[in-house]
C-alpha cells in the first residue's frame, strides 16, 4: 500500500520532471540563438572570431551600433522599409477585406474554383516569376519605385491576407449580420459597421503576418530597388563584402531590423492571440 | 467598447501617419536620383557638361568605389547614379537586368568568365573603337586578353585579383624554416615540420568548396604543367597525368599529412583568410587583400607577421590564378559616351594608383604599379610582376559557372576523401563534356 | 451590447437617409445579387493578381515549354515541347535532388508541427516559465531568412562556432566539428535553422486553436478523470485537427520553395546532400543561365505541392 503510494508519487514527480525538462530544452533551442547574435553584436571582430567563443563581450562595445545609425543609407533603408512594409500591410488589408468577406459569406458560382485558384497563385517558387515580374514593372515604369514594390508585394501578400482574414469572419456569429440586414443596413455599412469591427483582432494579426513578410523580402526588393529605395535586408546584406563578411557590422543591423518588428508584435501580440482564437479554427 | 473606441482612434492615427509617408515618399522620389537613365531620352546626345548622368552598377564595400564616383562627378559635371548591390548578389542583379530588356546601366563591373557568359549572348557593347591608343599603352595589351571574347574587347581592366602565396613569418621563425617554400615539395615538409614542432595543428588552409575548389585546382594544376582546359579544341584538360598527380596531392594534404585543414572543404576566400589573420594557419593561397587585413589590428592577431612570396612550383617555377577585374558597357546602354568617359576616368594612372593605396587591390596599370608609393604601402606587390609571368589566367567559357560548378563538386569530394583523384577527374570530365555538347 | 447599439443605429440610418440622387449609383449597386456584389467585391483582388502574378506565371509556363537564347543582346525562344519536363527526369541528379527534397520536406514539416507544439502546450497549459515564453517565442519570426542562415552558419561555424564549444565542454564531442562539410550533418543544420524560423508562426496557430476549442473540453475530461496525456489524446488532437491541416499544407508550401537559408549555408551540398529542387532551380536560371529548364522545375515544384496538399486532404478529413 504504502509502496504503491510511494510509486505513484515517484511516477509523477518524474512526469512533472520530464515535462520540465522538454520546456526547459525548448526554450533554450527558441531563445538561444538570439540571445547569442545579441550578445555577438557587441563585440570587437576579433574576439567574434576567438577560440574558445567568449560568452560575455569582453570588451563591451556599442561602436558598431552607433556607426549603423550614423550611416545614412541605412537609416534611408530603414525609412524605405517602413514605408514599403507599412503601405504593404495598409493596402492588402483594404483590397483584402472585400475578398475575405465574399469568400466568408457570399454564395456564388465559382466559390470554391475562385478560391483554389488565389491559393494557387502561391505554390510556384517566386523566383520563376522574378524575371518575368521584372519585365512586367519595367514596361510599367514602376522599376525602382516604391510604388512598384509595394504592388508587388500585396501581390504576394493578398491570398495569405484572404485565407487568414476570412476565417476570422466565418467565425462571427451570422445573426447579428442578418439582424443588421432586417433593420435595413447596406452591405457596405454591414461590412464596415459590423464586420470590420467584430473582427478587428483578426485583422491585427494579419496586418502583422503581411508586415513581417515584408520587412524580410528580399528577393525582389534586390532586383526591384535602387539606392533611393533600397529596403533594409538587402542594405544588410552589403555588409557581406567581397573582401570579407563584416559580422560586427551585421549582427548589430540584424538586431536594429528586428526591433521595430518586435515593437510591432509586442503592441499586437494581444490581438494576434485572441484574433487566432476567434478565427483559425473554424 | 472604450478599447474599441481607443484601437480605432490609434488605428486612425497609424494610417494617417502612413499616408504621410508615403507622399512624402512619393513626393521625395521625383526629386531624388532614383529614376535610373530609362526615360528614353539618350544623355549622350545632350551637349558636355550639364544635364548628363550615367548609372554605375558595383559595390560599396570598399567605401572608396563610391567616392570615386563622387570625384568624377565633381570633374566632369556628368552625374553618377552609383548602385550597388550586396556582392553576393551582383551577378544575379545584371541576369535579371540583361534578360528584362532593361537598359538601366551604364558601366558594369565584370570580370573575365561574365565577359565570356554575357558578350556571348549579345549583352555587352564591344569597346574597340573606344579605347585609345593611350589607355592601351597605359595598361599593356595583355592585361585586355582577359576581357576579350571573340576577338573583340568587352571590357577595361582596372585590378588583377591575383591569388598569392601568404605565410607567417613568425611561425615560420618557430619551426626554424628559413624560407618560403620554392615547390610544393618543400612546401609539404615545411607543414610537415610545422605540425610536428607543434606550431600549428593546421598549418595550412585552402579553398575547396563545391563552388570555387577548381580556381586553387588550376593553380597546383599549372605548376604541375597541365592546363585546365584546350582552347584550340574547346574541351576540357584537366584529366591528365599532370591534374590526378595534382589532386592527389591534395587530397594527401588532407587526409594523410593532415596538414591541410580539413574544413577548406566549406572555407570561401573569407574563411581561410580568417583562419590566416587569427592565427590558426601558417600558410594560404589568397587575393591581395589578405595583406591588409592581416596587418589591421581590429581585424588581426598577427600584425607584422605576414609575408608574401610566390606560389610554390614544380615542373614551372611558379603558377597563379587571377580573375581581371574591368569595366563593361551594356549593349542596352543609351550613355554610351558618358560611360566610356567615366570608364577612362577611373582606369587613368592617377585613379589607378589611388586605388591601390585606398584598397590594395593590384592596379592593371603599370606606372600605378610600379609607383614608389604603392609598392611601400605594399610590400606585396613585390613578387607580382615575377608572378605574372607566369601562368595565371581564368577559365573563360559561355558557360563557365556551370562547368568550374561541376568540377569543383568533383575536387571537393576528392580532397574530402569520397572519391579518388583518378575517378574524380573522370567522371567530371565525362560530366562537362556533356554540358558543352561534346 | 454591440448587437441592440448596431440594431439601433441601424434603424435610425433607415428614417434618415432616404436615397438621393448622388447616392443613387451606390444605392443600386448596394442591393445587388450575392454573386453580383462578389464578382464586384473580388475585382481588386483579382485585376492585382491576374496583372501581377497570373501574367509572370503564365509566362513562366511559356518559358518550360521553349529553350530560351540571346542572339544580340535580345531574348528569344525556340519550340521545345516538354523536352525541359523530360530534361529533369533524365537529369542524372535528378533522383538525388528528388529524395533529398522529400525528405527535407517531410522532415521540416513534421518536426515543425512537433516542436511548435510543445511551444504551444507550455504555453497553453502555463507549464514553468510559460511568462516569459509566451512574450518571446515570436523572436526568430522577426529575423530575416539571409541574416537566419549567416547567424546559424557562424554558431555552427569548425572553428569558432558556439555549437561546438558547447557540445566539448558537454563531452559530447571530441573536437570541433565542421558540420557543414558532411552531407548528413549539414541536413541537419540546414533543418535545425529552417525549423527554428518557421516554428512561431505554427505554435500561434496551434495555441490559437487549443485556446478556443479546447478549455471547456479539457476541464471536462478532466473533471471525469483523464491525466494529462489523456486530454492529450482524446480531446486536444482531434479538436484542433483542421488547423494542423492548415498548417501542414502552409508549411509544405513553404518549404518547398525555400532558397535564401540553403543557399547562405551550403549551397545546396555538399554531395547534393541540401540539394533541394528550389535551390536546384535557382542553379539552372541564374547560374547556368538555362531560363527555360528552370522553369520547368518551378513547375514541377507547383506539382508537388498540389501533390502534398491533396494527400494532405485526403487523410486529414474533408474539412476545407
Amino acid at each position: 500500500m504504502d509502496e504503491a503510494l510511494r510509486f505513484a508519487r515517484a511516477m509523477k514527480w518524474m512526469k512533472k520532471g520530464i515535462v520540465r525538462l522538454i520546456s526547459v530544452c525548448l526554450m533554450i533551442f527558441v531563445m538561444f540563438p538570439f540571445i547569442w547574435l545579441l550578445l555577438s553584436s557587441f563585440k570587437h571582430p576579433v574576439e567574434l572570431l576567438s577560440v574558445p567563443p567568449s560568452v560575455w563581450p569582453k570588451e563591451f562595445t556599442l561602436e558598431y551600433y552607433a556607426d549603423l545609425l550614423r550611416n545614412e543609407k541605412v537609416v534611408l533603408a530603414l525609412r524605405n522599409s517602413f514605408i514599403v512594409s507599412a503601405a504593404t500591410t495598409l493596402i492588402s488589408l483594404a483590397i483584402g477585406i472585400f475578398a475575405s468577406y465574399v469568400f466568408a459569406r457570399l454564395q456564388f458560382r465559382g466559390r470554391k474554383s475562385l478560391y483554389l485558384l488565389i491559393m494557387g497563385t502561391q505554390m510556384l517558387p517566386a523566383m520563376a516569376i522574378l524575371i518575368p515580374m521584372f519585365m512586367l514593372m519595367r514596361v510599367a515604369g514602376l522599376l525602382y519605385t516604391y510604388q512598384g514594390l509595394i504592388v508587388a508585394n500585396v501581390a504576394f501578400s493578398l491570398p495569405y491576407v484572404i485565407w487568414m482574414y476570412a476565417a476570422f469572419v466565418r467565425g462571427l456569429p451570422y445573426e447579428v449580420e442578418e439582424a443588421a440586414r432586417i433593420d435595413g443596413c447596406s452591405r457596405l455599412q454591414i461590412l464596415f459597421r459590423i464586420v470590420v469591427p467584430l473582427s478587428r483582432s483578426g485583422l491585427a494579426a494579419s496586418a502583422i503576418f503581411v508586415f513581417i513578410g515584408v520587412w524580410n523580402e528580399f528577393l525582389f526588393a534586390v532586383v526591384m530597388t535602387q539606392s533611393g529605395t533600397r529596403t533594409l535586408p538587402v542594405q544588410i546584406a552589403e555588409f557581406i563584402g567581397e573582401d570579407r563578411i563584416r559580422y560586427e557590422m551585421l549582427f548589430p543591423a540584424s538586431i536594429l531590423s528586428c526591433l521595430p518588428v518586435l515593437i510591432v508584435v509586442m503592441i499586437f501580440q494581444k490581438y494576434i492571440i485572441q484574433g487566432l482564437t476567434e478565427g483559425a479554427v473554424k | 467598447m472604450r478599447e474599441h473606441l481607443a484601437l480605432r482612434k490609434s488605428l486612425a492615427a497609424v494610417i494617417a501617419l502612413i499616408l504621410v509617408l508615403i507622399m512624402a515618399a512619393c513626393g521625395n522620389g521625383s526629386s531624388n536620383p532614383v529614376e535610373p537613365g530609362n526615360s528614353g531620352t539618350s544623355g549622350g546626345s545632350v551637349s558636355a557638361g550639364g544635364g548628363r548622368s550615367i548609372s554605375v552598377l558595383y559595390i560599396n564595400d570598399p567605401q572608396y568605389w563610391v567616392d570615386q564616383a563622387k570625384e568624377f562627378e565633381g570633374q566632369t559635371g556628368i552625374k553618377v547614379n552609383y548602385v550597388s548591390v550586396p556582392f553576393g548578389q551582383l551577378h544575379d542583379t545584371m541576369v535579371t537586368a540583361f534578360t528584362g530588356g532593361s537598359s538601366d546601366y551604364d558601366v558594369i563591373h565584370v570580370k573575365d568568365d561574365w565577359v565570356a557568359e554575357f558578350a556571348s549572348k549579345g549583352f555587352l557593347a564591344p569597346l574597340d573603337g573606344q579605347i585609345t591608343d593611350d589607355m592601351r599603352a597605359g595598361i599593356g595589351a595583355n592585361a585586355f586578353k582577359p576581357l576579350m571574347y571573340d576577338g573583340q574587347t568587352y571590357g577595361v581592366p582596372r585590378y588583377i585579383w591575383l591569388t598569392q602565396f601568404y605565410y607567417n613569418k613568425e611561425m615560420f621563425d618557430k619551426a626554424g624554416i628559413v624560407a618560403p617554400p620554392a615547390t610544393w615539395d618543400e612546401f609539404l615538409q615545411d607543414a610537415l615540420l610545422l605540425k610536428e614542432k607543434g606550431v600549428v595543428t593546421y598549418p595550412f588552409a585552402d579553398v575547396m568548396t563545391e563552388k570555387n575548389a577548381y580556381a586553387n585546382f588550376i593553380v597546383y594544376l599549372r605548376s604541375r604543367g597541365g592546363e585546365f582546359w584546350d582552347y584550340e579544341k574547346g574541351v576540357p584538360s584537366f584529366n591528365s597525368p599532370e591534374g590526378v598527380k595534382a589532386l592527389q596531392f591534395l587530397a594527401d594534404l588532407n587526409l594523410k599529412y593532415k596538414v591541410m585543414n580539413p574544413q577548406s572543404v566549406v572555407y570561401e576566400q573569407n574563411d581561410t583568410l580568417d583562419n590566416f589573420t587569427q592565427g590558426k594557419a601558417a600558410m594560404i593561397i589568397n587575393a591581395p587583400h589578405t595583406f591588409g587585413q592581416a596587418n589591421d589590428p581590429k581585424l588581426s592577431k598577427i600584425v607584422g607577421q605576414a609575408a608574401v612570396a610566390l606560389i610554390p612550383g614544380d615542373k614551372l617555377k611558379t603558377a597563379s590564378y587571377a580573375e581581371t577585374g574591368g569595366l563593361a558597357i551594356p549593349a542596352n546602354s543609351k550613355n554610351k559616351e558618358a560611360a566610356m568617359e567615366y570608364i577612362r576616368f577611373v582606369t587613368s594612372k592617377e585613379q589607378e594608383k589611388e586605388m591601390a593605396l585606398a584598397t590594395g587591390r593590384i592596379p592593371v596599370n603599370k606606372d600605378a604599379l610600379n609607383d614608389a608609393e604603392v609598392q611601400t604601402q605594399n610590400p606585396h606587390f613585390a613578387p607580382i610582376a615575377e608572378q605574372l609571368q607566369y601562368p595565371y589566367g581564368i577559365f573563360h567559357h559561355e558557360k563557365a559557372t556551370e562547368i568550374t560548378d561541376t568540377v569543383s563538386k568533383y575536387v571537393s569530394a576528392a580532397v574530402a576523401g569520397r572519391e579518388t583523384p583518378e575517378n574524380a577527374l573522370k567522371d567530371a570530365e565525362a560530366e562537362v563534356l556533356g554540358i558543352i555538347g561534346k | 451590447m454591440i448587437k441592440s447599439s448596431t440594431r439601433a443605429t441601424g434603424a435610425n440610418d433607415r428614417i434618415v437617409r432616404t436615397p438621393r440622387s448622388g447616392l443613387r449609383l451606390f444605392d443600386w449597386i448596394d442591393h445587388r445579387s450575392d454573386s453580383f456584389t462578389a464578382y464586384l467585391y473580388l475585382a481588386p483582388t483579382f485585376l492585382l493578381l491576374l496583372l501581377l502574378i497570373a501574367v509572370p506565371m503564365v509566362y513562366a509556363l511559356f518559358l518550360s515549354l521553349v529553350k530560351v537564347g540571346f542572339v544580340q543582346g535580345s531574348i528569344h525562344y525556340t519550340f521545345a515541347g516538354l523536352d525541359n519536363y523530360i530534361q529533369l527526369f533524365k537529369d542524372p541528379h535528378f533522383t538525388k535532388v528528388m529524395t533529398k527534397t522529400v525528405v527535407f520536406t517531410v522532415a521540416k514539416v513534421i518536426l515543425t508541427l512537433l516542436f511548435s507544439f510543445g511551444v504551444a502546450s507550455i504555453i497553453y497549459f502555463g507549464a514553468w516559465g510559460s511568462a516569459l515564453f509566451k512574450r518571446l517565442f515570436l523572436l526568430p519570426w522577426a529575423l530575416s531568412y539571409v541574416v537566419n542562415g549567416l547567424m546559424w552558419k557562424w554558431m555552427f561555424n569548425g572553428d569558432y562556432g558556439i555549437i561546438n564549444e558547447i557540445l566539448v565542454r558537454l563531452g559530447w564531442i571530441d573536437t570541433y566539428k565542421a558540420w557543414l562539410a558532411e552531407p548528413n550533418s549539414a541536413m541537419g543544420v540546414v533543418l535545425l535553422a529552417d525549423i527554428w524560423k518557421s516554428m512561431p508562426y505554427v505554435a500561434l496557430l496551434l495555441l490559437a486553436a487549443m485556446q478556443s476549442t479546447m478549455k471547456d473540453l479539457c476541464e471536462a475530461a478532466r473533471t471525469d478523470g483523464a491525466g494529462t496525456l489523456g486530454v492529450f489524446y482524446h480531446v486536444i488532437v482531434p479538436g484542433i485537427r483542421p488547423v494542423i491541416l492548415v498548417c501542414l499544407v502552409v508549411e509544405t508550401m513553404w518549404t518547398l520553395r525555400i532558397f535564401d537559408l540553403i543557399w547562405v549555408l551550403t549551397q545546396g551540398g555538399p554531395q547534393y546532400g541540401t540539394m533541394v529542387l528550389n535551390v536546384f532551380a535557382y542553379e539552372q536560371a541564374f547560374r547556368n543561365f538555362n531560363i527555360g529548364y528552370a522553369s520547368a522545375i518551378s513547375y514541377f515544384i507547383t506539382l508537388l505541392t498540389a501533390v502534398f496538399t491533396l494527400v494532405y486532404l485526403r487523410f486529414m478529413g474533408k474539412e476545407n
